[in-house]
């Protein structure tokens, strides 16, 4: 599994592909791919969740919480999906 | 050392002198307005100037599966599904210090593509993005900070960023969830069952071959759908969206089941009202999940103030969520959010704000008089609104994007005008939007002021003051001409003179039809104007007038793509009026091969990519219970023709005519084979500038086509009050403006024809061979559709305008008129009454449009020299204002070469 950076942390809101805010640090700007820090939170994604199943090596996989199976992707933030269960 | 065009210039005796009236000072001059932001909306504005062009597959990912998963429903009711899936899925994003919230995706100038359009270009490119996101791991994150030139857009990839087309950046986990979505429209997105199907026309051949030797730059249906428009914000602002999801119920209950005597589509209306309804609900989530994220994070939050501030904006999203804004603030926030739902179901660009000055009115009218808000804190959020506004971003083709907008979205909004009953409609409100214009100069909106000469003193007086800030806005359009256009246009479909006077501006000078709605707030009434129009700039667009031309003289066939692009003509041409003729004819089969297949690809787009958003807006589709695609808006008649070059056009069929027909001091041949050959020059894009001073002459030039050049150089131009020159302009103006109305849009309205170049002076420019007028191959043309070619208007400003208007505009959506002004020309109240003068004088003879740079050119060749001292370097380009680091290098090129006028 893929080290977490940044944007798998609650604390960060990004601003674009490379950076955001931390909210843990004062609302200071960090790269994503930059060390977190011990107050690391990690945010609902697919990957955390026990729906999402049988990911490949591109961290794709298929979400079977639904009716209706279908694929998704680990990075895919779940904060507001209705069938996300907290691995 | 390679000789330039400057140097033969000297050896004829001539000059290219892009200066006029007078001489600039050696030494650079800054612009002479300059005023600061709020300490908020300054910190906002810092975070866009680092902020790259970033790319998320949220809402797309969304969109996606539900649509698949709701296979065989009806497609209004499956689109709205997914629509709605789309919107309660992004993920909020909350920025400290932010008045306003929202955004089209999790970032801060984000935006997504839509395969469901198009999906063509990641089908082309995926092996080469997984390869971009395959190497990219071993680059450091820490190259982010080298994006200096280019502004925020992602010129190449880095880190864990792999750059899209040079322009977006995308994380390089979501390459293959890119390119996968994308596979799942092969075959079915707009794009490619239009093209299916368009290729049963009979003339398609043509067309394929027009796009490909770019007489024409893009199809309309399947990039840009929608815009060049004004949005309607009447409909969320006085019902509330519980109010809406209300009307749709009952719209559901009168008509399920019952066509009410239309056997066609009266049916559809139960389709259309349950899709909006969930669309609306979608959207209402959406506002919800920002309060709870505004909650979320005023729960953490160590600093007093912004804790409270979090609050707040928690109680805003949660009340306009639902009902109809209390203050000032909530309609604000509340048509922010309405412009992103916009532009959230479609790729738009020029999706216009329209008057807000006048929509927000009776909320800032009642808060003012209530004491509930200052002007300084109006201030401070109509700056907060430019910064959210200049976040927008458009994701489409980098042919669109790069090619015709420079990165550009157009968010237009208006001032001025006439109120309902004809009086002068500027307020004190569209003076704060002014003011807001000066103090955060950013991109968007961009101002336009629909000048009457009923409009107050003052209040055009602030607009030359924002004007000499150096923004390039406001750009300035005759208020009586728009009228007349409007009356003209869509009296037809029963515009009256009250109506025609909502009209407002659309994308960067499309003029669109508006409508008056009674809006009550706290039992007082206004009259709001608001649009009630289809997208415009769709159907034909752009047509290369130098590159049909050119069509004339080598018999159809383009020497750049070694193709017959157009049946041969096979004339010798005996006269002038022979070969013009010939022009004419090609020039139609152009706009017939392109009307019909344009009209296929927004009737697939009608059929599978109906606006839900848009359509719930805009008058009158609540009402008929019909979206866009089944002509639920007021006014239907907005496909138009749009060309480009019309300058070089001009003085090239004049030197046709006078050298080769009048004066026969050349035969068409000889004229012809110094065009193929570029008057013994380079191409353009050999030595990397497309400017024509910069040009340089091959090594193996003897110097055969100096003479003829150089009499095509210094032969009579447009811009200089000489009628014969201007003759010919007047003379195609009369045909073109009436050659729409042969043709027929998908909507069975006729056409009409729009003047402007946006950025297609460049892309254009480059695929078209040295023009008659002396311009070399692959240099940009003339800007806009009224600007003198650089360096060749010599007579002043007001001979300028004499040719100009020697036709009548208002025969046309718009005419475009560039002006590239020393801030020396207009320096102090004194410059300031000049360039009111200028500009009235315009307007007074029927100048449609007219906009300023107000810059000194050396302060562009430095930041073409040193783009990371300009990142914030503001300059008008044609319609729009545009970082200058965020342009390309012809665009820069033909901005710095522009005419400078050192007086007025």
């Amino acid at each position: 599994m893929a080290k977490n950076n940044h944007a798998d942390c609650r604390n960060f809101t990004p601003i674009d592909v490379a950076k955001g805010i931390c909210h843990a640090n004062n609302d200071s700007i960090i790269l994503i791919d930059s060390e977190t820090c011990p107050m690391f939170t990690p945010i609902a994604k697919c990957k955390c969740c026990k729906c999402f199943i049988e990911a490949d090596e591109n961290n794709i996989g298929i979400c079977d919480g639904f009716k209706k199976k279908d694929w998704t992707y680990g990075d895919l933030k779940a904060v507001y999906c209705e069938q996300f269960t907290s691995k | 050392m390679a000789r330039k065009l400057v140097d033969v210039l000297e050896e004829q005796g001539m000059s290219l002198n892009l200066q006029a009236g007078g001489e600039a000072p050696k030494e650079m001059v800054d612009r002479e307005v300059k005023e600061g932001a709020t300490e908020r909306a300054a910190k906002l504005k810092d975070i866009y100037l680092q902020t790259l062009s970033s790319v998320t597959c949220e809402f797309p990912y969304w969109y996606n599966r539900v649509f698949q998963a709701n296979e065989g429903d009806i497609m209004e009711v499956r689109r709205g599904r997914a629509l709605k899936a789309g919107f309660e899925h992004l993920t909020p994003s909350i920025y400290p210090g932010e008045l306003l919230v929202g955004a089209k995706t999790q970032y801060y100038r984000g935006s997504f593509p839509m395969p469901w359009l198009s999906e063509g270009f990641f089908m082309a490119k995926e092996d080469e993005l997984y390869q971009a996101a395959l190497a990219s791991g071993s680059a450091s994150a820490d190259q982010v900070s080298a994006y200096g030139a280019g502004g925020g857009n992602v010129t190449e990839s880095f880190g864990n960023v792999v750059s899209i087309a040079g322009k977006y950046g995308i994380r390089k986990d979501e390459v293959r969830v890119l390119t996968k979505l994308a596979r799942e429209w092969v075959g079915k997105s707009v794009d490619d069952v239009g093209h299916r199907y368009e290729q049963m026309v009979p003339e398609y051949p043509i067309k394929e071959a027009v796009m490909r030797s770019l007489i024409c730059m893009f199809d309309s249906g399947y990039t840009l759908p929608q815009g060049r428009e004004v949005i309607n914000y009447f409909y969320p602002l006085q019902y509330g969206y519980d109010g809406l999801i209300k009307m749709c119920e009952e719209g559901i209950a009168e008509t399920a089941g019952r066509p009410d005597g239309d056997g066609i589509i009266g049916m559809s209306r139960l389709y259309f009202y349950e899709a909006v309804k969930l669309v609306l609900e979608g959207i209402q989530t959406w506002h919800l999940h920002y309060a709870d994220e505004a909650k979320r994070l005023a729960a953490t939050e160590k600093n007093a103030k912004q804790k409270k501030e979090y609050e707040e904006i928690a109680e805003i999203m949660e009340h306009i969520a639902h009902k109809q804004p209390r203050n000032f603030r909530e309609a604000l926030q509340m048509i922010y959010m309405v412009h992103m739902a916009s532009v959230n179901e479609d790729a738009i660009s020029g999706m216009s704000p329209g008057r807000i000055g006048q929509v927000l009115w009776p909320w800032f009218e009642q808060d003012m008089e209530a004491g509930r808000i200052t002007e300084a804190e109006v201030l401070e959020l109509l700056e907060c609104y430019r910064v959210k506004m200049t976040c927008i971003d458009c994701f489409a083709s980098m042919g669109v994007v790069g090619g015709v907008l420079s990165g550009n979205t157009f968010n237009n909004v208006c001032l001025g005008g006439l109120t309902r009953d004809g009086q002068p409609a500027a307020n004190r409100l569209e003076m704060l939007l002014l003011e807001a214009g000066m103090t955060c100069q950013t991109t968007q909106p961009t101002l336009s002021v629909l000048y009457d000469d009923k409009l107050p003193e003052e209040f055009l007086l602030k607009a030359v003051e924002c004007e000499k800030s150096g923004t390039g806005y406001p750009a300035w359009m005759n208020n009586r001409g728009g009228i007349e256009f409007i009356m003209k246009n869509y009296g037809p479909e029963g515009m009256n003179l009250e109506d025609a006077r909502a009209f407002s501006i659309g994308g960067c000078l499309e003029t669109s039809p508006g409508i008056w709605k009674e809006l009550e707030l706290n039992g007082k009434k206004y009259w709001i104007p608001g649009g009630a129009g289809q997208p415009t700039s769709v159907g034909v667009h752009f047509i290369s007038n130098p590159k049909v031309l050119e069509m004339v003289l080598t018999n159809g066939y383009d020497r750049r793509i070694d193709l017959q692009v157009l049946p041969p003509h096979n004339k010798t041409f005996k006269t002038y009026e022979e070969l013009y003729e010939q022009f004419l004819e090609y020039y139609d089969i152009v706009i017939d091969c392109l009307v019909t297949t344009n009209n296929i690809q927004h009737d697939v787009w009608r059929k599978h990519n109906m606006s839900l958003v848009n359509s719930f807006l805009k008058p009158d589709c609540l009402a008929k219970g019909q979206h866009i695609g089944n002509m639920g808006y007021r006014y239907n008649a907005t496909y138009n023709i749009e060309d480009t070059g019309t300058i070089n056009m001009v003085n090239s069929l004049y030197n046709i005519k006078k050298l080769v027909f009048e004066d026969k001091k050349y035969t068409l041949e000889e004229l012809t084979d110094a065009l193929i050959n570029n008057f013994g020059f380079k191409n353009a894009d050999e030595i990397g500038s497309f400017s024509l001073e910069a040009q340089e002459k091959r090594d193996d030039d003897d110097g055969r086509y100096d003479q003829i050049h150089a009499d095509c150089l210094r032969s009579f131009k447009y811009g200089n009050d000489i009628p014969e020159v201007d003759g010919i302009l007047a003379e195609f103006e009369d045909w073109y403006c009436g050659c729409g109305d042969k043709y027929e849009s998908l909507y069975a309205k006729p056409f009409y024809v729009c003047q402007m170049s946006v950025s297609t002076h460049a892309p254009q420019g480059a695929a078209t061979l040295a023009s008659a007028d002396g311009r070399l191959s692959g240099t940009t043309f003339a800007d806009a559709s009224m600007s003198a070619y650089p360096g060749t208007d010599r007579n002043g400003a007001y001979a300028l305008f004499e040719s100009a208007t020697c036709w009548d505009h208002s025969r046309s959506q718009n005419s475009q008129m560039n002006l590239k002004l020393h801030p020396n020309a207009v320096k102090g109240i004194e410059g300031s009454k000049k360039l009111l003068d200028l500009t009235r004088s315009y307007m007074r003879k029927g100048g449609f449009h007219i906009q300023f740079n107000i810059v000194d050119s050396k302060v562009l060749k430095d930041a073409q020299k040193h783009p990371n001292n300009y990142r914030d370097l503001l300059v008008r380009v044609a319609g729009f204002t545009q970082y200058w680091v965020e342009i390309g290098k012809p665009i820069q090129d033909e901005v710095v070469a522009r005419t400078e006028y050192e007086g007025v």
